[in-house]
């Protein structure tokens, strides 16, 4: 009798299957030990993606306060909720936080569906001087979604990153990641250096045209003045160093490294920068020729900043200009200031001073040039205790005479603010004249002589100096804390790693 | 006879497969806790290079000024120190919920309702940190105070190193640890950031390297962390993986 062969079949079957069997075992071990520490590295990702996240909500949060800037000059008249803010405690509405909607939080997608799920912004200080202008914190809280709720094997990487792994999104799991940023802005006053362009800057043709500054509030660093502050110190000792110049200007296409500001062998007290165009590997700095009158070590080519041009306001209600156009009146508060449209061009003029005790205000929008002429009749006077804000639609000629400077003035250039409003201007000066004013206007090409000398503040879109002579510019430092805020900037930063989540 | 010993040859094999697959496993969980380690010293440091106000290097005892570095090897003698903002309000640890450890030093609830900061005659001044508290000039640019002026310089030094873990496990591990500016006492025990970084098998160094950005240095910083691991059965190198992050700045540097 023969066996049947189907035993031996069975023998080679169970063979096969306890191989199987094994090597199953064998795989899923494997993969048992080792995608939890591969796991890590995802929630890695997750980690560093929730941080731009979080960085992109904090800028921003920059942005929307850059926005509400452009909307008005005071920071505490702000329209948060018109912009899509709101209060998180509506009893503290001057310096309290105000976060914005939910439904206007940028997403940012991605596979791990990263998105900023708050974005607040309180007064974090106010400087103790009037107008008490603020500082905001603007913090950022961003996440990303985790590849599971299941931890890595290293706690370590738990403690850094701080994961919600048990996160619940009503009844479905909900792992992810959150990081926070918080960044203190401080108000980006419009002339916060001395000289700034958008293209060319040329300064004087020797080491007597001095470009330094001083503080007209602060008595050990100017001389006496008038009642508006300090005017420039006739003691070098008094003098300060941050007569800082800087220029937008492009290089030519195809071209890496060269000069952006023609120093001209002038003195510079101050940071000289630019916007590229010096060679990290040579010691010299090409981004600036002729600096033999600057300190090598402030020379720098990291300066990336905007200056917007400004158009001209538009007012309901105006007062009747006066006789000879001059001689104009004040309002008694930058709200009730007396406002003047000059339908042509104004010359040398005055502002009358308001009565001794009170501070006036007034605007005038020049629609043609204002061209102050020569000679001794070519003064433009602002009282101590005026603040003047004058907008030119044409082009600016302040001759040889004295603005804001002569006896009757202020001598303080926050004093005269000057905005050239034109899609294209000029603004000159000439002879031996003294100009104290902040002078704004990206779209003006500023020539002034070699002898001239400016107090104050010029952004332009270039300066140049014609001539050699003993002139130069002083920066007043008074302006960089005060006056119009052009926009906010970052003043600090923080990736806040330990509070509760 | 010839089914037993095709059936002996079969399990030798799988016995033979199955170890090598073992110590293949344990090699790559190895490799990947390396990997790991790589990972988490890089993601520490450019944490705190991000958000740091000056940065240094530490060597037999001596802090110096660290802008521009070349390939600066963190160990037990040459110490990375990091000078961030004292941004907490207090930096003893406590795990509580919202403890003064976790809360930031000004937190909105404090200045809304805090004597301290609701008694200026000036009612837009309150509700805020006073502007003395507040804000300063460094470099003669305005800058965050953090602190108040009695409390130090709004400062705090970590301080990345290497070492044992204790007088007793000779593991040899990278640290993280907190200082007060002006001690050499921690504000709390080092913590190891990274172990087994230096065994049989493998080793992780930690590098940092400064760069300019334009013309001014310090601002820019690369961070690399690289494993080597030695699982040949000569027990010899193979080529390391090395990780690189580079970070900017993001504070105005103070030094």
């Amino acid at each position: 009798m023969q066996r049947p062969h189907a035993s031996s079949l069975g023998s080679v079957l169970i063979v096969t299957i306890m191989t199987i069997a094994i090597f199953s075992l064998v795989i899923g071990a494997f993969y048992s030990a080792l995608t939890p520490k591969y796991r890590s590295i995802y929630q890695g990702a997750s980690w560093q993606e929730s941080l731009h996240g979080a960085e992109a909500g904090a800028d921003y949060g920059l942005l929307l306060l850059n926005q509400l800037a452009a909307s008005t000059r005071n920071p505490d008249a702000y329209d948060w909720t018109a912009n899509q803010w709101s209060y998180s405690n509506a009893s503290y509405a001057s310096n309290g936080e105000r976060t914005r909607d939910a439904g206007y939080l940028p997403a940012l997608g991605g596979s791990n569906n990263v998105a900023v799920t708050r974005l607040a912004v309180d007064v974090y200080t106010r400087d103790s001087a009037p107008p008490y202008t603020p500082w905001f914190r603007i913090r950022s809280t961003a996440r990303a979604d985790l590849p599971g709720k299941y931890v890595s094997v290293d706690s370590r990487d738990s403690e850094l990153r701080r994961m919600k792994l048990t996160a619940k999104n009503g009844s479905f799991d909900d792992p992810h990641v959150t990081r926070t940023v918080e960044l203190i802005a401080r108000p980006k006053f419009r002339f916060s250096r001395a000289i700034t362009t958008a293209q060319d800057m040329s300064l004087g043709d020797s080491a007597n045209w001095v470009v330094d500054s001083f503080d007209s509030t602060d008595t050990a660093h100017s001389d006496p003045g008038t009642i508006a502050g300090g005017v420039y110190p006739s003691s070098a000792a008094e003098r300060l160093a941050n007569g800082t110049i800087a220029t937008l200007k492009p290089l030519p296409a195809g071209t890496t490294y060269g000069s952006l500001i023609n120093g001209n062998d002038a003195s510079v007290a101050g940071d000289v920068l630019t916007a590229g165009g010096d060679d990290p590997g040579t010691t010299a700095h090409e981004n600036v020729s002729d600096s033999s009158g600057m300190d090598q070590a402030r020379i720098r080519d990291d300066f990336d900043e905007e200056i917007p041009p400004v158009t001209a306001p538009v007012w309901g209600v105006v007062s009747g200009n006066p006789p000879g156009n001059t001689n104009f009146v004040t309002g008694n508060s930058p709200a009730t200031s007396t406002r003047y449209i000059i339908r042509g061009n104004l010359g040398a003029f005055a502002v009358t001073a308001p009565a001794a005790g009170t501070t006036g205000y007034v605007e005038i929008l020049v629609n043609g040039n204002l061209d102050s002429g020569n000679g001794n009749v070519a003064d433009i006077v602002i009282p101590p205790n005026v603040y003047a804000t004058i907008y030119v639609g044409g082009n600016i000629d302040f001759g040889n005479g004295d603005v804001n400077a002569n006896a009757a003035s202020s001598k303080v250039a926050s004093h005269l603010t000057v905005y050239g409003v034109n899609a294209t201007g000029t603004y000159s000066a000439s002879g031996n004249g003294t100009d104290i004013l902040a002078f704004y206007g990206p779209n003006y090409d500023v020539t002034l002589g070699g002898t001239t000398t400016t107090v104050g503040s010029i952004v332009s879109k270039s300066y140049g100096t014609s001539g050699s002579g003993n002139g130069g510019f002083h920066y007043d430092e008074a302006l960089s804390r005060t006056g119009d805020i052009a926009g906010w900037t970052m003043v600090s930063y923080f990736d806040d790693a330990r509070t509760d989540l | 006879m010839v089914a037993s010993g095709a059936g002996l040859l079969l399990v030798a094999l799988l016995a033979s497969a199955a170890f090598a697959v073992q110590k293949s496993i344990a090699a790559t969980s190895h490799y990947v806790t390396g990997v790991n380690n790589e990972n988490r010293l890089v993601d520490y440091v450019a944490q705190d290079l991000r958000r740091a106000l000056r940065v240094g290097t530490i060597a037999s005892g001596t802090y110096a000024t660290a802008k521009n570095l070349s390939s600066f090897s963190v160990n037990e003698t040459s110490i990375l120190a990091i000078n961030i903002p004292d941004y907490y309000g207090s930096n003893t640890p406590d795990n509580a919920r919202a403890s003064t450890f976790k809360s930031s030093r000004y937190p909105r609830s404090s200045l809304n309702t805090l004597a301290v900061y609701n008694s200026n005659g000036v009612a837009l001044l309150n509700g805020c940190v006073p502007w003395a508290e507040a804000a300063t000039t460094v470099n003669s640019k305005p800058a965050t105070r953090f602190t108040p002026a009695a409390s130090g310089n709004g400062e705090i030094q970590v301080r990345y190193f290497r070492g044992t873990r204790s007088a007793s496990d000779n593991t040899v591990c990278f640290f993280r640890t907190e200082y007060p500016v002006t001690s050499n006492t921690p504000n709390f025990p080092k913590k190891d950031i990274a172990e087994r970084i230096a065994d049989t098998t493998s080793s992780t160094i930690l590098l940092v390297s400064g760069y300019s950005v334009g013309s001014t240095p310090g601002l820019r910083y690369r961070i690399q962390s690289s494993f080597t691991p030695r699982f040949r059965r000569t027990n010899t190198s193979t080529a390391g993986t090395e990780q690189y992050v580079e970070v900017s700045l993001r504070n105005p540097r103070r030094d």
